[in-house]
């Protein structure tokens, strides 16, 4: 019996680096988002979720005690633009205090810890509030994290030196 | 460092919502490009009492509009799940799987469960058999069989202009020109005179 091809997805069986989901009002795609990050923690990967319409506590409420220490989370929905006075004590959580500085503040966080951490899941819940700041780098940002899935580290070291280049 | 092949990317995004672009591009064109796997998620179609009622009575009226459903975001009822699988052979898997939750995890199912559409199987016409036990002439008041004395006589019969027709047949077989058979009325002026006969070619 063939298996079906959301099966093969969610058991990550068949090669398929980058996933998007279209979801709509009509149908969220969190749950199943959730679902991917289930089974993957179930085989002992990590997640590395990048969280812009969810809150910390809601996501790591969707997943055992257990498995937490696996899950890193980048913040951009509690403090997205730093009105807030920063008093994170959580390891496993990073929080970005300007959204905007997307490269600097959330590409670079992720980079690095995807770079020291085997077998990794980058989760993003939803892209779409860094492009309504910018499609044209939004569309480089999620490039450049696919870039890590395909094993092309030249086009990361390029963007990542080309930038950080660029702030000296 | 550790070898970055065996990293996932799984990102969500709002198809919805329609940003304006000055270049023109369209970022959800653009990310559907690059990745290697683009799923669209659907609701169920909303099943309502009208189907029963057009089905009775041949009636159906019209919906109201409502762009968010009882089956909108109800994963205890199931979605489903548009996808465009590219491989890395450069084979594109396009297939519509259905999902459901069942309290743990979600089902993948296939589509046809969740829709109640059964596909129709296609019936090739070389396939079809007469049955022979219901012959629709065997309960009539008269006859429609022929006996053989009538078959021979329906068989030998030539009917009228085909003996011309058959004619005209074997003899352009035996020239093989493209001859045009005109026969002039009485109101065309026929020249018989060649009219390019002065030409010296």
């Amino acid at each position: 019996m063939n298996t079906l091809a959301l099966e093969q997805l969610f058991n990550n069986k068949k090669s398929s680096s980058f996933i998007l989901i279209n979801d709509t009002i009509r149908f969220s795609s969190f749950p199943l988002l959730v679902d991917f990050s289930k089974r993957a923690l179930a085989d002992n990967n990590n997640l590395i979720v990048l969280l812009t319409e969810t809150s910390p506590k809601s996501w790591r409420e969707q997943f055992p005690l257990a498995k937490h220490q696996q899950i890193y989370i980048i913040d951009c929905y509690s403090d997205p633009y730093g009105w807030d006075i920063d008093t994170n004590e959580d390891p496993y959580t990073f929080k970005v205090s300007n959204i905007k500085e997307m490269e600097k503040l959330i590409l670079t966080p992720i980079m690095k810890k995807a770079m020291n951490t085997p077998n990794c899941n980058i989760v993003v819940d939803s892209i779409t509030p860094l492009a309504i700041i910018s499609q044209h780098r939004t569309y480089q940002f999620v490039k450049t994290l696919s870039s890590l899935t395909t094993g092309k580290r030249f086009l990361f070291f390029f963007f990542f030196m080309q930038y950080h280049s660029c702030t000296f | 460092m550790y070898f970055l092949d065996a990293t996932r990317l799984i990102v969500g995004y709002h198809s919805d919502i329609k940003l304006v672009s000055k270049s023109g591009l369209n970022l959800e064109d653009s990310l559907n490009r690059i990745a290697t796997v683009v799923m669209r998620l659907e609701a169920l179609k909303e099943r309502t009492h009208f189907e029963t009622q057009s089905a009775l009575t041949g009636f159906v009226p019209q919906e109201t509009f409502s762009y968010m459903t009882v089956t909108s975001n109800s994963v205890t009822k199931g979605g489903l799940a548009h996808i465009e699988w590219r491989k890395k052979s450069g084979k594109v898997q396009y297939e519509t799987d259905g999902f459901i939750w069942d309290g743990k995890a979600f089902n993948v199912v296939p589509a046809s469960q969740l829709t109640g559409e059964v596909q129709k199987e296609e019936v090739e016409p070389e396939s079809m058999e007469v049955d022979k036990k219901t012959d629709p002439t065997a309960n009539l008041s008269f006859n429609l069989s022929l006996t053989d004395e009538q078959r021979k006589t329906k068989e030998s019969l030539v009917l009228p202009y085909m003996k011309a027709q058959t004619l005209e047949v074997s003899v352009e077989e035996e020239k093989k020109s493209g001859l045009i058979y005109y026969d002039p009325d009485a109101a065309d002026d026929f020249d018989d005179e060649d009219p390019d006969d002065d030409l010296d070619i």
